[in-house]
């Protein structure tokens, strides 16, 4: 094998520098430095600066490490430190893994576009076997309408893609409701003729021709007219995510008319009998057809256990 | 240029010949030795921990895909790429949903005349970011006996000084319990600090200090019988009209809460028609939730949490 024994080198270009070569092994892993800036070359088992990608910044990894799957966090001066990064709405430790709540999806009306139907959906990120989620939860702020008159609200179920779920079928809907001007309390039941969607107001939601058609959430005025702003103010609804026969309960707190008193609280619980096909999401909307302007809905998932999400 | 072609290259001062690699390496390697002479490009995939010496990290062999975090895969110091986002996000991280912010849990070693839940200047300094809060309540008590041991809410700035309103507000609300039945009653709240939303006027007591079957004792204590607000109240944080709505459930005022227990369901709104409810300076960013007769709270925990506009956590 060639070799050439030799102390030093240089490149035979002027003025480069004489490097003397080593005259030992270093062991596994050492690096070839320049010890003194003269040229003297020699192995060093010093940490190699890990620097940032423009060069400026060092960071330093922490001498241990405690256990595994710690995330790394740095204090903002490059040094690097470990934390655990636990999910809070999964049980550590658990086999098969059992999970809590998940988002999947959300909007803000308040920043979008008004439209007359706003899809949410489960992402395929999650899951494309939409039997693996076990219940649903839709939770609504402020919901309003562009409409001038009275209006009602609704969840239609979709597909993942968005598609409307169902063969009309039945809809079976007991509701309570609590409050009122003249505090009326009270159950009733709907029976629509199909169930593709969830619609568990008893009273249609107030609106007049006063109602502003766009958002008011940053307006810096007050409303001329109050009366139309408080809408559906608040919606919960949990749905049982079987194939086909589905059953959901909703809260919802709602103003049905002007004065302040004629505001109420409604319990629904329903069931859609043949709504075939499990949830992968959902499309609120003003069944009416109006805009719908103001709210932030969002959409939760319960997930079967062993479900890695 | 002058070069000499060689495989090995050795110290006339020592017997060691190295072995200098047969290729070029990439941008930022360097050479490093295998203990036996054989030289070769150093990648920066392996690297020493900030001391030089415990730790030598190695990285994965190939990047994760979007989104995903670099957690340790073992206390080795080899690391991998895993998920870690917020069960209250989508996997994709562009939307983020409910969130913890604040909470408050009295204790039997003292107690406190008002609870102050303050959104973190890390989470935002604008109100405007935060979409709506949500306030649960948890066998909330005081150590008074009549309804104005009630809980009431009001709205202030981050500073938790500053009230955040400039106009009244207006409730009204409804309580059904076994004793009196359905109750109802409409009122005004003035803005100004001292005042606050209330869930309900005359039946709704949080506080009692009960000690036998017709009392309660604190959390604590034995012969816990029960009693304190327990429900949620919600706001949507508009700047000119905001509305805020509560369900709760508890004893109303008086010693034989068993007749007394019963449900609230209340509303509250500006209807000021000339003037915002915020003041322009900002938003709702903290609450204060005092008794209202202005007494202690003993017993009970309140938790704030909100919704963000998406980008803002």
């Amino acid at each position: 094998m060639s070799k050439v024994i030799v102390n030093q080198l240089q490149n035979s270009t002027g003025g480069s520098p004489t490097l003397t070569w080593m005259t030992a092994d270093g062991t596994s892993g050492q690096t070839i430095k320049s010890s003194d800036g003269s040229g003297t070359l020699a192995f060093t088992g010093d940490a190699v600066p890990i620097k940032t990608q423009d060069g400026n910044e060092t960071l330093n990894f922490p001498n241990t490490i405690s256990a595994d799957s710690l995330a790394f966090k740095t204090d903002g001066s490059g040094n690097l430190s470990t934390f655990s990064a636990t999910n809070p709405f999964s049980v550590a430790g658990s086999a098969p893994k059992e999970t809590g709540l998940r988002l999947c999806d959300r909007v803000n009306i308040s920043e979008e576009t008004p439209a007359a139907q706003f899809t949410l959906t489960v992402p395929t990120a999650y899951t494309t076997d939409l039997s693996q989620i076990l219940g649903f939860e839709i939770r609504t702020h402020g919901l309003r309408s562009a409409a001038q008159t009275t209006w009602n609200w609704g969840y239609q179920l979709t597909d993942q893609s968005g598609t409307i779920l169902g063969v009309p079928g039945a809809e079976r809907i007991a509701v309570i409701y609590f409050g009122g001007q003249s505090g009326q309390y009270g159950t009733t039941q709907k029976m629509p003729s199909t169930s593709d969607k969830i619609r568990p107001n008893v009273y249609p939601v107030y609106s007049n021709t006063n109602n502003p058609t766009t958002s008011i959430f940053d307006n810096t005025t007050a409303l001329t007219d109050w009366t139309p702003a408080p809408q559906l103010g608040y919606n919960k609804t949990i749905i049982y995510n079987a194939h086909t026969n589905k059953t959901y309960l909703s809260e919802s707190h709602i103003k049905y008319n002007s004065s302040l008193d004629q505001s109420q609280m409604e319990l629904a619980y329903g069931q859609l009998a043949n709504c075939a096909g499990h949830i992968g999401g959902i499309k609120v909307e003003d069944t009416g057809g109006s805009n719908l302007v103001d709210g932030l809905v969002e959409l939760y998932a319960h997930f079967k256990n062993g479900i890695n999400v | 240029m002058g070069k000499i072609v060689v495989k090995n290259i050795q110290s006339q001062n020592s017997t060691t010949a190295f072995k200098i690699p047969s290729s070029d390496g990439t941008a930022g390697q360097f050479l490093e030795t295998d203990g036996a002479g054989n030289l070769s490009w150093g990648g920066p995939s392996d690297f020493k921990s900030a001391d030089g010496s415990s730790l030598t990290y190695t990285l994965p062999n190939t990047d994760g895909t979007a989104g995903q975090f670099l957690q340790s895969n073992s206390t080795g110091g080899d690391t991998k790429w895993a998920s870690m986002s917020s069960p209250t996000a989508t996997p994709d991280g562009t939307k983020q949903g409910w969130n913890f912010i604040d909470k408050f849990v009295a204790d039997d070693s003292g107690s406190v005349n008002e609870v102050n839940l303050t959104v973190p200047t890390s989470m935002t300094t604008d109100g405007s970011n935060i979409i709506a809060y949500r306030m649960d309540f948890y066998s909330f008590s005081g150590e008074d006996n009549n309804s104005n041991a009630s809980p009431r809410i009001s709205c202030y700035l981050q500073d938790g000084s500053t009230v955040a309103c400039q106009t009244d507000a207006y409730s009204n609300w409804h309580h059904w319990n076994s004793q009196n039945g359905h109750q109802a009653s409409s009122t005004s709240y003035s803005y100004t600090a001292g005042s606050g939303y209330r869930p309900n006027t005359t039946y709704f007591g949080a506080g009692t200090n009960y000690t036998t079957n017709s009392g309660k004792k604190t959390f604590g204590s034995t012969g816990y019988l029960g009693g304190g607000l327990s429900g949620t109240f919600f706001w949507w944080n508009a700047r000119g009209n905001p509305q805020g709505w509560m369900n709760a459930h508890g004893p109303a005022t008086l010693t034989n809460w068993t007749n007394y227990n019963g449900m609230t369901y209340g509303y509250v709104t500006p209807t000021d028609t000339t003037t915002p409810y915020h003041t322009t300076n900002n938003r709702t960013m903290s609450w204060k939730v005092q008794l209202v007769q202005g007494g202690s709270i003993r017993n009970g925990t309140v938790i704030l949490s909100g919704y963000f506009k998406n980008g803002v956590l």
